[in-house]
C-alpha cells in the first residue's frame, strides 16, 4: 500500500495541522517508508504459526485452553468498585492544576 | 558503616539480630546520597519521612522477636515510572514533575508488604524512551564507575545507585533493553522477568504490550529474592499471568550441568567493542566449563533481527 498526497493532506486535516508544501512531501516520504519496513514482515513464513490474540495467551496454568480461553480468568465482572473501592474524588482532583469540586477544569483547545 | 557488600540478606539478618537497625541502615544510605548523589544524580526525589516510618516498623518487629520478611529492612530505590502514593512520581518528565500518584504500584506495595524501606525515586530517561540518561527533563545520571561516562537507560538511575551503594537493590522497567542495558553499562545484576510475571499496575507506560518491571541487584541471589517477592498474579494487571511463581532462590545453588545456552550471533554484531565481546566470550567459555551445553543459534528471521 502507498501513501498518496491526498491521503496527507486528509491526515493533516483530520490531526489539525498545517504543513508547508516541503513538510507534506517529507511526510509523504516518511510514512512511505515507514509502511515499506512493515511490508518487511510478509515475507516471514506463518503458515505454520498459531493466530496470537495477546502475549499473554501463551500463559495461563490450564494447558488444554488456546488463545483467548487460557487468559479467560484475566476477566472480571463489569461492577463498580470491581477489585477495589474507587478513589475519594478528593484524591483524585488533588493533583489536577485546576479543578471544581467535581471536575477537572482544562482550557478549551478545540477551535473548529 | 560500609555499605559496599551489603546484600538482603546481610542486611535482615542484621537487622533481625538486633546488631543495627533498620533505621541506621536508611540513615546511613541517605548520607552516602548526600555525599555521593551531587555528582551521579540518581535519585529525582527522597522519601525520607515514609523510609523512617517504614524503618521504624520493621525495627519494632525485630525488638519483639517477630521474623523479619524476606526484604526486612533492606534499603530500596524505585524508578520514577512507578506509582508510589504519596511520593511525586514523575517518569523523568517535567509534564509530572508536580504529580503525587493517589496509590501504589503493585511491585511497590508487595515490595513494602515485604518489609522493603523505600529511600526514593530513580532518575531515568523521560518516560523510560532512552538508552543513556541523558534524556531525562531534570538532570543527567553519570556513571559512578567513570563520571565522564553514561549510566546506560533508561533505568540509569536505578543501576548507578545500586553500583555506587546508595541502595541495596532498585526496581526498573525494561521495554527494549532499559533495565539490562544500564546494568550492564553499570556493571550490576539486571534483569527483566519474562512478560505477564510481574504486575505493572501503576507502571507509567511507554508501550504496555512490551513493558517489563524487574530488579537491579548487586548479586544474583538478591534480584531472585526481589522476582520472587514482586512476581505472581495480580488483578489489576489483567496481562498478569496465573502461573505460580518457583522458588527463585532454591533454583541458585543447583548446577548448570546439561543446561542449553543459546548464543545467537546476530548479537555479535560490526560494532561489537572488543572488550565487551571479550568479556562475553570469557562467560560463556566459563558456562562451557561448568557443563554447559552451548548451541549457537540464529535469532534473525527474513532480516529482522531480534
Amino acid at each position: 500500500m502507498k501513501v498518496t498526497d491526498q491521503d496527507v493532506v486528509y491526515v493533516a486535516e483530520l490531526a489539525n495541522l498545517e504543513l508547508t508544501e516541503e513538510e507534506r512531501a517529507g511526510m509523504l516520504r516518511d510514512l512511505n517508508s515507514i509502511l515499506e519496513y512493515v511490508d518487511r514482515l510478509d515475507e516471514l513464513d506463518t503458515s505454520e504459526v498459531p493466530p496470537m490474540a495477546q502475549v499473554s495467551d501463551r500463559y495461563g496454568m490450564d494447558e488444554a485452553k488456546q488463545g483467548s480461553a487460557r487468559f479467560a480468568y484475566a476477566s472480571r465482572e463489569d461492577v463498580v468498585e470491581g477489585l477495589r473501592k474507587s478513589l475519594p474524588r478528593e484524591e483524585v482532583l488533588a493533583n489536577a492544576p485546576d479543578a471544581d469540586e467535581e471536575f477537572f477544569r482544562v482550557p478549551k483547545v478545540i477551535e473548529r | 558503616m560500609d555499605l559496599k557488600f551489603l546484600t538482603i540478606d546481610a542486611v535482615r539478618t542484621a537487622v533481625q539480630e538486633r546488631k543495627t537497625t533498620a533505621q541506621a541502615l536508611a540513615e546511613a544510605h541517605y548520607a552516602r546520597i548526600q555525599q555521593e548523589d551531587g555528582q551521579i544524580g540518581a535519585f529525582l526525589t527522597l522519601s525520607k519521612e515514609r523510609a523512617l516510618e517504614q524503618a521504624d516498623r520493621i525495627d519494632r518487629m525485630a525488638a519483639e522477636g517477630k521474623t523479619l520478611p524476606a526484604l526486612g529492612g533492606v534499603p530500596v530505590g524505585i524508578k520514577d515510572v512507578i506509582s508510589t502514593r504519596g511520593v511525586r512520581t514523575t517518569a523523568g518528565s517535567k509534564i509530572l514533575e508536580n504529580y503525587i500518584p493517589p496509590y501504589d504500584g503493585t511491585a511497590v506495595a508487595r515490595m513494602e508488604a515485604a518489609g522493603a524501606v523505600v529511600l526514593g525515586k530513580m532518575n531515568c530517561d523521560e518516560f523510560a524512551m532512552g538508552s543513556s540518561n541523558e534524556n531525562s527533563a531534570y538532570h543527567p545520571v553519570r556513571n559512578p564507575r567513570d563520571l565522564s561516562r553514561v549510566p546506560g537507560g533508561s533505568s540509569g538511575g536505578s543501576a548507578a545507585a545500586v553500583a555506587a551503594d546508595m541502595a541495596v537493590v532498585t526496581l526498573g522497567s525494561d521495554t527494549g533493553g532499559s533495565i539490562r542495558q544500564p546494568a550492564s553499562f553499570c556493571g550490576v545484576v539486571g534483569l527483566m522477568p519474562t512478560y505477564g510475571r510481574v504486575s505493572r499496575y501503576g507502571l507509567i507506560a511507554f508501550a504496555s504490550s512490551l513493558d517489563h518491571i524487574g530488579p537491579l541487584a548487586k548479586t544474583v541471589k538478591d534480584s531472585a529474592i526481589v522476582l520472587r517477592t514482586i512476581a505472581g498474579r495480580d488483578p489489576m494487571d489483567s496481562t498478569s499471568a496465573d502461573v505460580a511463581v518457583p522458588d527463585y532462590v532454591g533454583e541458585l545453588d543447583k548446577p548448570v550441568r546439561g543446561m542449553k545456552l543459546g548464543v545467537a550471533k546476530e548479537y555479535f554484531s560490526e560494532g561489537l567493542d572488543d572488550e565487551v565481546r571479550q568479556a562475553v566470550e570469557a562467560a560463556i567459555d566459563k558456562l562451557k566449563a561448568l557443563g554447559c551445553d552451548v548451541v549457537p543459534v540464529s535469532a534473525t528471521a527474513a532480516g529482522h533481527e531480534a
